[in-house]
C-alpha cells in the first residue's frame, strides 16, 4: 500500500490545506484582536457617558462585522478537511484531535454566535451594563474558539498525553490535562491571540492614519490610535516574548524544525543567529554546497541562546538530526529509520500472530514493538533525507517574521511618543507607514503560519505519522480540482469583503 | 462515574448526543427552508428585507450546530468520520460550498460596493437553502443504503465504486442516485467498536 501512495495527491491536499487556511488566517486574527480593542472602546464609552466614544465603539465594530462573517465562513472547512483529505489521520488520532474540535463547538462558538447579534443590535435595547458584559463575551468567546484548535494543532507539533494502540492502530488520549495545558500549546495560544491583537491593532491604525492623512474625522482617529497603540505595544512586546518561548520549544522537540529555519546544517556550539543572508536554494542535507549565497551576517551565540538559553551550547544542524552525530550523541533519521522499521515490522508480526491465535508469539512482537515505537513514523519514511523539512521556504518564512516582529513595538512607540507630544497629525511620514502597517502585519502573520506547518514537514504528527500517511485514498485530479475551486471562491468572496471594507471606511462613522 | 461506563455504553451515549445534536441542526434548517422560499413569498424588496433580517438572525445558530455535528462526530466516531467524509468527498465538499456563501451572503447582501449585487447573494443564499440541504439529505441517506468499501490493515479505505468520481460534482441529483446504490457508509459498524471492518469484499 505504501508503495502505491500517490505523491501527487498528498502535494495537491497540502496545499488545499495551506490554501484554505492562510485564507482564514486573514480574517481570523483581525476577529480575534478587534474584539478585545473594541471592547475597550465600549467601555471607555460606558465609563465616560462620551457620545464621541459611542460612535467611534460603532464604527469600529462595523468594520468587525463586515469581516466576521468570512472568518466563520472559511473556517468551516478547515474542520471537514481533516475527513476528506486527510482521513487516515482523522481515524487515528480521532480521540485526540476530535476532542478539542467538539469542545470548541459546544463552548465558544455558541457564547459568540448568542452574545454576537446583542453586541451588534443592543444599543438602546438592552441595559448598557448588559450590552457592555455581551461585547467582551464576544471577545472573550472568539479568543477561546482559537484556545482548542490551536491546542489540537500544538499536540501534533508535540504530540503528548497518548498511546498508541496496536490492536487499532489508533493514538488514544491518555491524560486530556497533559494535551490541554502542554507548554506547547500555551506558547502557542499565546503568540497566536498576542500577534492577533497587535495585527487588529494596525488595522485601526491603518484607516485611523489613512483619516488623518486626509483630514477627515480627526477627533476619532487620534482616539482610536491611542488605544490601539497601547494595546498593540503591549501585544507586541508579549508576541516576542512568547515567540521566544515558542523558539525554546520547538529547539526542545522539534530540533528538525529550528535547523531548517535558521539554514544551519552543520552543528554548532555558539551558533550564530542569521541577520542578514541568502539562503541557498539549491542545497541538499547531504551535498558540500554552501548554505548562503554571498554576504551574509550571522550575530554570534544569539541561536545557542534562543536555543539552550546558554551562548555556549550546542545546537544540532541538519546533516546532525539525519546522519546523527555520536560525539554529541545525536540520533540521526537513518538510525531513528532502523528502529522505525524494526516497529513497523513487529507491529505486522504481531497483527499476524494475533490472527492466528498465537499469544505468546503475539507477545514477543508487542514487547518488541513497545521497545521501537517512539520511531514508528521513521519506519514509514524511504530516505533519510526525507525528514528534512523544505528548507528555504521555512528560512525566509521565520525571518521575514523575525524582521518584522522586531520593527512593530518601535512603530506602536512612535505612536504612542507623538500622541503623547500631541503633534501625530503633522507626522506625515509616520501616517504614511502606518497605513501599509495592517498588510506588514498579515505577512508577518501569515509567515509565522507557514514556519509552524511547513516546518513541521514531512510530519503530520511529529515523529509518528508522516504525512502521506495521513491522507485520503483519492486521485490527484479529484483534489486539486476542488483546490481550483476553493482558491476561485475565496478570491471572489476576499474581493468582495475588501470593496466594501473600502467603501465602509469612506464613509466613515455615522453622523450622531 | 464516567470511568465506570464501558466503552460500548460511552459510544452509545455519544450516539444519542450526535443524533440530538444532528436533530436539533435539521430542525434550524427552516433558515435554509426561507432562503428557498424567498423568491416565492416575498413579493416587494421591502418583504425580502424582513424576510432575511429575521432569518439572519439564526442563520449562526444553525452554523454553529452543523460545526459542532461535525467535531462530534469526529470525537466520538473518527472511523465513520473518517470513511465518509474521505468517501463521499464531493458529497460533503459541496455541503461546505453551499455552506461557505451562505455566511457572507447574509452580510454582504445589503452593503455598498459589494460588487456582484444583492441579487446573486440571494441567488447563493437559494443554493444554500435547496442544494445544501438537498446533499446533507444524500450523506444521512446513506446510513440507511450503505456503500462498498475495503479497509487494509493500515487502515487505508479504497471505495470499490466511488461517489468521488467525476460525474458526482457536476449533478447533486446524480450524487443522490450512486449514493442510493452505493452509499459510503454500511460498512461501518458503528456500535460495536470491538469488530474489525477489514476484508469486505464488496
Amino acid at each position: 500500500m505504501i508503495e502505491n501512495l500517490d505523491l501527487g495527491m498528498v502535494n495537491w491536499a497540502r496545499a488545499q490545506f495551506a490554501l484554505t487556511a492562510m485564507y482564514h488566517w486573514i480574517f481570523v486574527p483581525l476577529t480575534l484582536g478587534i474584539t478585545w480593542i473594541i471592547a475597550f472602546y465600549h467601555s471607555i464609552y460606558v465609563k465616560t457617558g462620551n457620545e464621541e466614544w459611542k460612535r467611534l465603539t460603532k464604527f469600529w465594530m462595523k468594520l468587525f462585522g463586515v469581516n466576521f462573517a468570512i472568518g466563520v465562513a472559511t473556517g468551516i472547512i478547515m474542520e471537514f478537511e481533516f475527513g476528506t483529505n486527510w482521513s487516515n489521520y482523522s481515524w487515528m488520532v480521532g480521540d485526540i484531535f476530535g476532542a478539542p474540535l467538539a469542545i470548541e463547538g459546544i463552548f465558544a462558538f455558541f457564547l459568540e454566535a448568542t452574545f454576537f447579534a446583542v453586541m451588534f443590535f443592543g444599543w438602546n435595547r438592552v441595559s448598557k451594563g448588559f450590552h457592555l458584559f455581551s461585547t467582551w463575551m464576544v471577545a472573550v468567546g472568539s479568543n477561546l474558539s482559537a484556545v482548542w484548535i490551536l491546542v489540537a494543532n500544538a499536540w501534533m507539533q508535540h504530540p503528548v498525553g497518548q498511546a498508541f494502540n496496536p490492536d487499532t492502530a489508533r493514538f488514544e488520549m491518555q491524560n486530556f490535562a497533559e494535551v490541554a495545558f502542554s507548554p506547547y500549546a500555551i506558547n502557542k495560544f499565546t503568540h497566536a491571540t498576542s500577534s492577533s491583537m497587535l495585527m487588529a491593532a494596525f488595522f485601526v491604525i491603518s484607516i485611523s492614519s489613512w483619516y488623518l492623512l486626509r483630514g477627515r474625522h480627526i477627533v476619532m482617529a487620534k482616539r482610536s490610535i491611542v488605544v490601539a497603540a497601547t494595546l498593540g505595544l503591549l501585544a507586541s512586546v508579549f508576541t516576542i516574548f512568547n515567540g521566544d518561548e515558542s523558539a525554546y520549544e520547538i529547539a526542545q522537540v522539534q530540533p528538525m524544525k529550528l535547523a531548517a529555519f535558521e539554514g544551519l546544517y552543520e552543528g554548532q556550539t555558539n551558533a550564530g543567529l542569521v541577520a542578514i543572508g541568502l539562503i541557498n536554494r539549491e542545497k541538499k542535507v547531504y551535498d558540500q554546497q554552501e548554505p548562503f549565497i554571498g554576504f551574509n551576517v550571522h550575530i554570534p551565540g544569539l541561536l545557542s541562546l534562543m536555543a539552550n538559553r546558554s551562548f555556549g551550547s550546542f545546537v544540532p544542524g541538519m546533516k546532525d538530526l539525519v546522519y546523527g552525530n555520536a560525539e554529541h550523541n545525536i540520533l540521526g533519521a537513518v538510525q531513528k529509520m532502523e528502529r522505525g522499521k524494526k516497529a513497523v515490522a513487529s507491529l505486522d508480526a504481531y497483527k499476524q500472530a494475533k490472527k492466528a491465535d498465537d499469544k505468546a508469539a503475539a507477545d514477543v512482537h508487542l514487547a518488541s514493538f513497545n521497545e521501537y515505537k517512539e520511531f514508528l513514523g521513521y519506519g514509514y519514511l524511504n530516505k533519510p533525507e526525507e525528514a528534512v523539512p523544505p528548507v528555504a521556504l521555512s528560512f525566509n518564512a521565520f525571518h521575514v517574521m523575525v524582521i518584522l516582529g522586531s520593527l512593530f513595538p518601535l512603530i506602536f512607540l512612535g505612536y504612542l511618543y507623538f500622541s503623547y507630544k500631541g503633534n501625530l497629525a503633522e507626522k506625515k511620514w509616520l501616517l504614511g507607514l502606518g497605513t501599509i502597517t495592517y498588510l506588514l502585519g498579515i505577512m508577518a502573520s501569515q509567515a509565522g503560519w507557514i514556519v509552524a506547518e511547513v516546518g513541521r514537514q514531512p510530519w503530520s504528527i511529529q515523529d509518528l505519522l508522516p504525512t502521506t500517511i495521513a491522507r485520503t485514498n483519492l486521485t490527484a485530479g479529484t483534489v486539486q480540482t476542488t483546490f481550483f475551486m476553493f482558491l476561485a471562491l475565496f478570491t471572489l468572496l476576499l474581493i468582495a469583503e475588501i470593496s466594501i471594507m473600502v467603501k465602509q471606511i469612506n464613509i466613515g462613522p455615522e453622523e450622531n | 462515574m464516567i470511568e465506570q461506563l464501558d466503552y460500548k455504553t460511552l459510544q452509545h451515549l455519544w450516539w444519542l448526543i450526535c443524533s440530538v445534536v444532528g436533530a436539533l441542526f435539521l430542525f434550524l434548517t427552516f433558515v435554509q427552508g426561507g432562503q428557498s422560499l424567498l423568491w416565492q413569498v416575498a413579493k416587494t424588496p421591502t418583504e425580502k428585507d424582513l424576510i432575511i433580517n429575521s432569518l439572519g438572525r439564526k442563520w449562526e445558530m444553525t452554523f454553529t450546530t452543523l460545526v459542532l455535528f461535525g467535531g462530534a462526530l469526529f470525537a466520538s466516531f473518527p472511523k465513520f468520520y473518517s470513511t465518509s467524509f474521505g468517501g463521499a468527498y464531493w458529497v460533503w465538499i459541496l455541503i461546505l460550498f453551499t455552506f461557505i456563501v451562505q455566511a457572507v451572503s447574509y452580510e454582504f447582501r445589503k452593503k455598498p460596493w459589494n460588487i456582484y449585487g444583492s441579487l446573486v447573494y440571494e441567488g447563493l443564499l437559494f443554493i444554500n437553502g435547496v442544494v445544501g440541504v438537498l446533499l446533507i439529505g444524500a450523506a444521512v441517506g446513506t446510513f440507511y443504503t450503505g456503500s462498498n468499501f475495503q479497509l487494509d490493515a493500515s487502515n487505508f479505505v479504497t471505495w470499490t465504486q466511488s461517489p468521488a468520481g467525476p460525474g458526482g460534482g457536476a449533478q447533486p441529483l446524480g450524487v443522490l442516485h450512486l449514493q442510493h446504490r452505493h452509499g459510503p457508509l454500511s460498512g461501518v459498524q458503528l456500535p460495536h467498536p470491538g469488530r474489525h471492518v477489514s476484508d469486505q469484499q464488496p
